[in-house]
């Protein structure tokens, strides 16, 4: 039965483990249970040790029965000399009783003892791999978010963390007190009546057997029902995302004829699974029963006129009542098998979940990355070629230019063109991997475009500098101004908790969010985010600029910035921008070309290469792929070439 | 829900007793198999629960000859004569007890599925249907999630309990009642001792469930806030990046994960209490039962007590008493379980007390031969009480109408263009031409007729609505584009002759270009599981969609808002050909939109500022040319003013 060999976290034999790597469940334990393999041990000891006083009850009853009601055998107990019990039935009795309440409360004690325990011990676990999990998680290269949302990401954080408990609860100590009950029990059996006990056997067998059968049987019908419950749920959830669709088509009763089939097809799926396990729970049971008819008849058989078939010795009503009472708790145990065997494969599933995010790629500082400390702020790209790890085209080619400190360079181009990557390399949120032959997937026709190429602040490779230092001498805010829970000045002050009021009143005022903030109920306390007060798309926008201008960076970095708010609010923006980009050295990537029209020079980007470049006026006059774009811009629709139009729909398809 | 109680809970249902509320309403059509269902239980209640009286019974008659062998009813000729006999009759009757049992319990089972699950259906479709018409006010005020949570969590939390929780505690009561008539029947003064423990574990077991329930209502509050930490944290991950917060949020994570496991810890102190303790109370009674039932099977009834006791009735007694404490158990998670239904029932039942704020007028009239001309006339509009502070748009000043006094007609054919900065109530006033919400004063007229007047259906039929979210339905963008069409056509979407007339609207949307080119050209799937579009192409297939309706008069609420430029420029290009013979309304912030409308419409604080075509607007050197100031980037020769009022709005907005 696959579940004994999980008690010291084995992989069970033949569930096609690779050979290359640990088992993800033996991973699991090993990488993050070590602290606590004490309690881990002792928890399953004393679940363990707990089923024999517990198994023990019956036997004494059995035993009670024969010496001192019916005098039909002997007073007896496991493991003790006959020559020390004593002979007096009432003296029989009381130590039956003694025993039987000495065994109640070692259960009691033993139970709660190893509830604490192991519950101490899952729940030390699971902190350990839910922080280190995550730990590993947050440092993974943006290429890991790039390709998963956050519902997975959050799924193996959560959902499969969550696991781990049913894994150490439901699937090991389950598992091993199940294996205890019937070693247990069938001690007691051997013990009682050898013989029986042998023939009975099979009944355990046939009852796992069963279940298991079964469990296999009915798991594709609970797994319909999922499935149909999640196209249940995303017809619902779609519809109520879709209302003013519906509405504005007037197709309620269409809509409810698709909710009430997809609803059917739950329900119909649901008694499915119930008639299968309807039909199926009376035949298991109707044989365990016939498992303790057997052993009725026979054992009766046996107390009434001797041993039949093949049996010798003699048995008494006292053992029999212990074996028609044993074949039952065998039968609860072995149902019990299949669930743990379920248990343990979902258990296995997230461990290889969580496995396989941990053992992602991070990016690693250099063994001798220094520290870039007090930049001017000069950046230059030289020959770049990028090409993300996810693709097979490369996203930027040859970008070459210089950035002056204190320069202004705006970004813009057509929606793809690999604006913001530009800048997502200067942050090190991707590396360039320059040895273009250590790359083995790649065939030699792509070499041309294998990612080559320097970007250097102040002179120095951006991979020669530690990820900290580098980020910390850079000021980023993306498109999506995203406010972490919490007040508006822990948002302020996200990069440099340390920072005091003054310095957080400083950067709000530079980043035109004083005003507004000191008009909310609570100033800066106010809290903002999920359950605090709603700020709009500027407000917020004008939070992440602050936090971003607290460090003083020497390089600020507007990712579309600006993109999801309104044109009046962008103006508010655009104004604080001017003072903070006075002097520093600032990239806005933008789509709206409005607001990189006062820049000291504008990069046209177009199709990973840069096309153009200039200041506005100049891009104008040259009357190229920018001012199209800025044609777009003024509503010129009519103006444009046919062949920009084309470009756009050709690129759109592709 | 109108107005007052927009408190904590805002799906209250007066209900005092809102599952049996529920029950009575939806329950009826399946009441018949709930009462077979019980009803066989009932029947079986004694019968299934006896074989250890039997079993009590073979100990002493057939093992030790305490008892004569008698049975009841049966003519004493029948009765077999020898110990093996009857032992095979006994032993044969608990068989046939234990087969007849199982089949009983399959019917029962098979009775009661068929009524918990039809009725958690008629639940669920109920629930949608009351939902989805309610008007759009209570979509604006109520986050789709939060819809959700209502159709989902407690449509399972009822279906939870209907089909497991009241088995259960069905079980639990009739396995406690058929033990103790049967314990009663067999010497009840022996049955006092025996059941002497049950009130105490009853009592336990309900004190328990008090904690039990505050305490994994504690799990379930920090695991979420754990969720939440890592939403958060997952979500933020370029910025936590940016600025090397790492170690910042493991730190964080660290002590949300913490809490939970502080509150974890609660609970499995409170388990590590709860279960030894009920197994040791069961062991108590199963002591106390063989301790004091040996006595008085070996020396007669102690004390005040007279019936005698033999050694099968106590096997009997014991078997009995070692299986009460399970379905005992069970009391705290139905308790917790009905607790749980009955809030959901509460939400159910409440979500239909919503108000209605559009209603079709009993004599409403169809809107037939629509030409398309538009009247506002004297509009006025303030957003209900409980939605001001979430609706979208609503105007500067938080406290007045949105839109006021608002006079401007659309000649059938025009195309008017709507525009005005954030706030202004731009998208407010279509949506009163559709009816999401009615005018306070004045009225819309289409055609002359007033909104009020006409069928939602009619009504919605002849205006075409496209909003700043193009929503795609998961499906094939054939099924996408044929939305809507009548249910004849929808079935037959399938065939060919459709796909020419989706086709056309695509083509016409300027979406047929890019259509042809996904893997399965019309019949590629879109949304969750499907090809991801841009902004752009859904917009454009939304657009299409509402050709093929053909509607007299088009409506853009901020339609390319979402939208790169580039973009932009197509679709724009697209509904030129769209607009050409049909009455249009584009609301628009970006200026370029509508620049070549007919007609430019400036709204400013919900009032009507300035009409008229794009160079004349200009030439006016009023509010429609500062905002073009601002679409064309001359951000530094704006008049300071202009700035001033800006910020102020930006700032009044969301306070």
């Amino acid at each position: 039965m696959g579940v004994n060999a999980d008690g010291s976290g084995e992989p069970v034999p033949g569930d096609g483990a690779g050979d290359d790597s640990r088992h993800p469940v033996v991973w699991l334990f090993d990488e993050y249970a070590r602290p606590y393999w004490k309690s881990f041990a002792g928890g399953l000891a004393l679940s363990t040790t707990e089923q024999f006083p517990s198994r023990l009850q019956t036997v004494l009853i059995g035993v009670a029965i024969d010496a001192v009601l019916l005098g039909s055998g002997p007073f007896r107990l496991p493991l003790v000399p006959d020559s020390w019990l004593p002979t007096g039935q009432s003296a029989q009795l009381r130590l039956a009783l003694v025993l039987l309440f000495g065994s109640f409360a070692a259960v009691a004690v033993l139970n709660f003892t190893s509830r604490r325990v192991l519950g101490r011990f899952a729940q030390a676990f699971q902190h350990e791999v839910r922080t280190e999990v995550f730990d590993t998680v947050q440092r993974l290269e943006m290429d890991y978010f790039d390709q998963h949302d956050t519902g997975e990401v959050m799924s193996v954080l959560n959902d499969d963390v969550q696991e781990l408990q049913s894994l150490v609860g439901g699937v090991l100590a389950r598992g091993l007190s199940l294996v205890t009950v019937a070693v247990a029990s069938y001690a007691y059996l051997l013990w009682l009546n050898w013989q029986l006990a042998v023939v009975l056997s099979f009944v355990p067998v046939v009852l796992f057997g069963m279940s298991y059968g079964f469990s296999r049987w009915i798991e594709p019908k609970q797994l319909a029902v999922r499935e149909r419950v999640g196209d249940l749920n995303s017809r619902l959830n779609n519809n109520i995302d879709g209302v003013s669709v519906i509405k504005a088509f007037g197709t309620e009763s269409t809509e409810r004829e698709r909710v009430r089939s997809a609803s059917r097809d739950h329900r119909d799926a649901q008694w499915d699974a119930h008639w299968a396990s309807a039909a199926m729970d009376p035949v298991t049971r109707t044989v365990s029963q016939l498992a303790r008819v057997v052993t009725l008849v026979l054992g009766g058989v046996w107390v009434l006129s001797g041993p039949p078939l093949f049996f010798t010795g003699t048995l008494t009503p006292g053992a029999l009542y212990v074996f028609f009472r044993y074949v039952g708790s065998l039968m609860v145990a072995m149902q019990g098998v299949a669930e743990v065997v379920d248990a343990y494969q979902t258990g296995k599933a997230a461990a290889t979940r969580l496995q396989g995010v941990v053992e992602h790629d991070t990016v690693v500082d250099h063994p001798d990355a220094r520290e870039l400390t007090d930049p001017d702020g000069a950046v230059s790209y030289d020959d770049v070629t990028f090409t993300y790890p996810s693709r097979d085209e490369p996203t930027l080619s040859n970008v070459s230019f210089e950035a002056d400190p204190g320069e202004t360079v705006g970004i813009v181009g057509p929606t793809g063109a690999g604006k913001s990557t530009v800048l997502k390399l200067l942050l090190r949120y991707y590396d360039v991997r320059e040895s273009a032959d250590s790359r083995a997937h790649q065939d030699a026709s792509s070499s041309e475009n294998a990612d080559r190429g320097t970007i250097s602040v102040d002179g120095t490779d951006v991979r020669d500098v530690t990820v900290e230092s580098l980020r910390g001498a850079i000021g980023y805010v993306s498109q999506d101004p995203f406010l972490f829970y919490g007040t508006v000045r822990e948002n302020v002050a996200y990069a440099r908790p340390e920072a005091d009021d003054e310095a957080v009143v400083e950067a709000a005022k530079l980043a035109g969010a004083h005003e507004f903030v000191a008009d909310l109920p609570d100033g800066y306390d106010t809290t903002v985010g999920e359950r605090g007060v709603k700020l709009s798309g500027g407000q917020r926008q004008r939070i992440a600029i602050a936090r971003a201008i607290l460090r003083d960076p020497a390089i600020l970095v507007l990712d579309e910035a600006t993109s999801h708010v309104d044109n009046e609010t962008e103006v508010l923006i655009q104004r604080t921008l001017d003072e903070l980009a006075a002097d520093r050295t600032t990239f806005v990537v933008a789509h709206r070309l409005s607001t990189v029209r006062d820049a000291d020079r504008i990069l046209v980007v177009d199709d990973g290469e840069i096309a153009e470049r200039g200041t506005h006026d100049e891009l104008l006059d040259r009357d190229g792929l920018y001012a199209n774009l800025w044609h777009v811009q003024v509503g010129d629709v009519t103006a444009l070439p046919d062949a920009f139009l084309e470009r756009v729909r050709r690129e759109e398809s592709a | 829900m109108s107005g007052a109680d927009a408190g904590a809970d805002p799906y209250r249902a007066d209900a005092r007793w809102p599952v049996l509320a529920l029950l009575r309403e939806y329950g009826r059509p399946h009441l018949p198999y709930a009462l077979a269902g019980l009803t066989v239980r009932l029947l079986w209640m004694l019968p299934g629960h006896a074989s250890p009286v039997i079993v009590g019974y073979l100990f002493d008659t057939v093992f030790s000859d305490t008892t004569p062998f008698t049975l009841p009813v049966v003519s004493p000729g029948l009765v077999p004569e020898t110990q093996l006999g009857q032992l095979y009759l006994l032993v044969g009757l608990i068989l046939a007890i234990s087969v007849v049992g199982q089949a009983v319990e399959w019917i029962r089972s098979l009775l009661w599925g068929v009524f918990a699950y039809r009725l958690q259906h008629d639940v669920r479709v109920d629930a949608y249907d009351t939902v989805q018409r309610l008007e759009m006010e209570f979509f604006d005020d109520h986050q789709t999630g939060e819809v959700m949570s209502i159709l989902n969590n407690d449509v399972d939390a009822m279906e939870r309990f209907f089909t497991d929780t009241i088995d259960d505690a069905l079980t639990v009561v009739t396995r406690l009642t058929a033990y103790a008539v049967l314990m009663a029947l067999l010497n009840w003064q022996f049955a006092l001792v025996a059941l002497a423990v049950t009130p105490v574990i009853v009592v336990a077991n309900y004190v328990f469930s008090q904690y039990i329930g505050e305490i994994y209502g504690r799990v379930r509050r920090v695991q979420g806030e754990l969720n939440a930490q890592l939403r958060a944290s997952i979500s933020g991950i370029s910025v936590v990046k940016a600025y090397t917060a790492e170690p910042h949020e493991r730190e964080r994570v660290e002590r949300s994960s913490r809490n939970v496991v502080d509150a974890f810890l609660d609970a499995i102190d409170l388990g590590s209490y709860h279960y030894p303790m009920m197994r040791f109370l069961t062991g108590v009674a199963v002591a106390l039962t063989f301790g004091v039932g040996a006595v008085w099977v070996v020396e007669g009834p102690p004390g005040p007590f007279t019936e005698p006791l033999t050694t099968g009735a106590l096997v009997t007694y014991l078997i009995y008493v070692q299986h009460l404490s399970w379905p005992l158990q069970d009391v705290a998670s139905v308790v917790e379980s009905y607790s749980s239904a009955d809030a959901s029932a509460q939400r159910l039942l409440g979500v239909r007390t919503a108000a209605q704020s559009v209603e079709e007028r009993d004599d409403a009239t169809e809107l037939t031969d629509v030409r398309g001309r538009v009247e506002y006339d004297a509009v006025t509009f303030a957003y209900p009480e409980s939605e001001r502070d979430d609706a979208p748009d609503t105007g500067g000043t938080a406290d007045g109408p949105v839109v006021e006094d608002a006079t401007f007609d659309v000649e059938p054919g025009e195309t008017v263009g709507i525009v005005g900065p954030t706030g202004a109530g731009k998208s407010t006033l279509l949506k009163l031409l559709v009816r999401f919400y009615d005018v306070d004063e004045g009225a819309v007229r289409i055609d002359g007729h007033d909104v009020r007047d006409l069928t939602l259906e009619s009504l919605r039929g002849a205006v075409g609505f496209i909003s700043q979210d193009p929503f795609l339905f998961s499906g094939t963008i054939r099924e996408n584009v044929a939305y809507g069409t009548s249910e004849v056509a929808r079935r037959d979407a399938s065939a060919d002759a459709d796909g020419d007339a989706v086709r056309a609207a695509l083509e016409r949307a300027e979406a047929d270009t890019f259509v042809e080119g996904l893997a399965d050209g019309i019949d590629t799937t879109v949304g969750e599981r499907g090809v991801k579009l841009s902004g752009g192409q859904r917009q454009r297939i939304c657009l299409a969609r509402v050709m093929l309706h053909d509607p007299a008069i088009l409506v853009l609420d901020e339609a390319t808002s979402h939208v790169d430029n580039e973009t932009e420029a197509l679709i724009q290009r697209s509904i030129e050909s769209v607009v050409a013979d049909r009455t249009t309304l584009v609301v628009a912030h970006r200026l370029s939109t509508v620049k070549d409308a007919d007609r430019i419409v400036v709204v400013d604080d919900g009032e009507v500022v300035e009409q008229g075509a794009h160079e004349e607007l200009l030439d006016r050197d009023g509010l429609y040319a500062t905002l073009w100031q601002v679409q064309v980037g001359d951000v530094q020769s704006l008049p300071q003013s202009f700035v001033d009022r800006i910020e102020r709005r930006a700032d009044a907005l969301d306070d």
